[in-house]
């Protein structure tokens, strides 16, 4: 995956899904479990959202492989790149920029701390899917906020996730 | 100057939320987007902040609004610079937070509001010029040239940086902020070349050419399409200019086939610039940018 495709399908996932669609989801859930506001539809909505999950579980582990692959291994050019300036020339110049967002991004532990992140919310959503949910929402509360917090974490985690530049003349 | 807001996501929305606490701005609060359009399209404001995810709504506002007037789209991860759109060029992309967290805080917000307010801004802004105080938020062009420069002079820097017992080792270290487990060029680099190819690349949108300009010929067309991406006024004699513009030169003018001892004498000459133009665009590329270096 190139970074550009990287960086639309995390925008997707974390600005499109997590902090859009769950995270607004989960709120308003909260907002009727606490008694604040009436919503019939809620519980409908949060139950799509659930469903949706273990789609977009994968979606988020396979945006995380990307970042791993570019920690392991160092980029091949792109084809552009290599037309223009020699195929050692471009492995140099990338290998530089990989090297100094391994420090500077500190990518290793952000990688880490991401997989933490996703399986925490994992396991909080399946215990609130595991719930059931057409009874009364309030009895939820806990759960939803437990879910609240990891998706707030997670959407925060992935916010700060980087790649290096793959590309040197575009 | 009059101000409206209208934000998607309504109450829950950062924008709306930051509009409520600011003076003198109308909210437009329809739910329905179609609505909320209409009541932009028919709006007295002179400028629009607007939190959109629907295309086809933005589209609808961008080819009917006054030219008379700006919008600015906001998203919560910003946009990529873009190029004006719209009929009269009046609406604009507000690009990611250079500083602080990846959503725009109310206190940028508030900048960037006081900021279009001021005299000439929103004159210069659609002249096609990005003044300075909006920097942080309005970008117009993917600076290419300058990802591309920024790439060697780091690449230079690691070079020096990996080399035992060359004298600028500490220096350049110093300058890319670590050491990691930089590369050593197995041969002698020639950044000359290098330079040559980028440039003649960049310059004829990555076609390769038959016929090489002249130094001379690339070095004043890069400078032109940088006084572009950094959106530099073409007048402007700053010292920023002049270090871009003479570091090209130097590293055109290099010789690959120098002995060792004199390369690290030249290497040792060159680097004050390299470490000025280097840390200039590695703000321009981490987004970060600044007035001069």
């Amino acid at each position: 995956m190139r970074n550009q495709d990287w960086q639309r399908a995390r925008s997707e996932f974390n600005h499109g899904w997590l902090k859009n669609r769950l995270l607004v989801g989960l709120l308003k859930c909260m907002r009727v479990a606490e008694g604040q506001v009436e919503d019939r539809e809620v519980v409908r909505t949060l139950a799509m959202l659930l469903n949706q999950w273990p789609e977009m579980r994968s979606e988020a582990a396979r945006l995380l492989r990307m970042v791993e692959e570019r920690i392991v291994a160092p980029m091949d050019p792109q084809t552009s790149d290599a037309a223009v300036l020699s195929a050692d020339d471009c492995r140099f110049l990338l290998e530089v920029e990989r090297q100094l967002w391994l420090v500077r991004e500190q990518a290793p532990s952000r990688l880490a701390e991401a997989r933490q992140l996703l399986e925490a919310i994992n396991q909080d959503l399946t215990k609130l899917n595991e719930a059931a949910l057409d009874g009364e929402l309030k009895s939820q509360l806990s759960n939803l906020e437990a879910c609240v917090k990891a998706a707030r974490g997670l959407g925060e985690q992935f916010s700060k996730l980087t790649v290096p530049r793959d590309c040197i003349l575009c | 100057m009059k101000f409206i807001v209208y934000d998607h996501k309504g109450s829950e929305g950062a924008l709306q939320g930051w509009a409520k606490t600011e003076e003198d701005i109308s909210l437009a609060t329809e739910r329905n987007v179609d609505k909320a359009v209409a009541v932009l399209l028919s709006s007295d404001a002179d400028v629009m902040f607007v939190h959109l995810d629907d295309d086809s709504a933005w589209n609808r506002l961008i080819n009917h609004v006054t030219e008379s007037k700006a919008v600015f789209r906001l998203s919560s991860v910003g946009f990529a610079p873009t190029k004006p759109v719209g009929k009269g060029q009046n609406c604009f992309h507000v690009i990611p937070p250079t500083t602080g967290s990846d959503a725009l805080s109310s206190a940028q917000l508030t900048e960037f509001r006081n900021a279009l307010t001021k005299e000439d801004v929103l004159a210069e802004l659609r002249a096609g010029q990005i003044p300075g105080s909006i920097r942080s938020f309005i970008w117009f062009e993917e600076p290419y040239l300058a990802r591309s420069l920024h790439i060697l002079l780091q690449a230079m820097l690691a070079q020096w940086a990996a080399e035992t017992g060359h004298p600028l080792r500490d220096q350049a270290v110093q300058v890319l902020g670590c050491r990691g487990n930089l590369p050593s060029f197995s041969r002698q680099a020639d950044w000359a070349l290098m330079l040559r190819k980028m440039l003649g690349s960049v310059l004829h949108n990555g076609r390769t050419i038959d016929t090489s300009p002249t130094d001379a010929k690339l070095t004043e067309v890069a400078m032109k399409k940088m006084h572009s991406e950094l959106s530099i006024k073409e007048d402007s004699s700053g010292s920023l200019v002049n270090k871009v513009e003479t570091v090209i030169q130097k590293i055109l003018q290099a010789s690959p086939s120098l002995k060792q001892d004199d390369q690290k004498q030249a290497d040792a000459r060159l680097f004050p610039l390299v470490k000025s133009v280097y840390e200039y665009l590695d703000a321009v590329c981490s987004g970060q940018r600044k007035e001069g270096v």
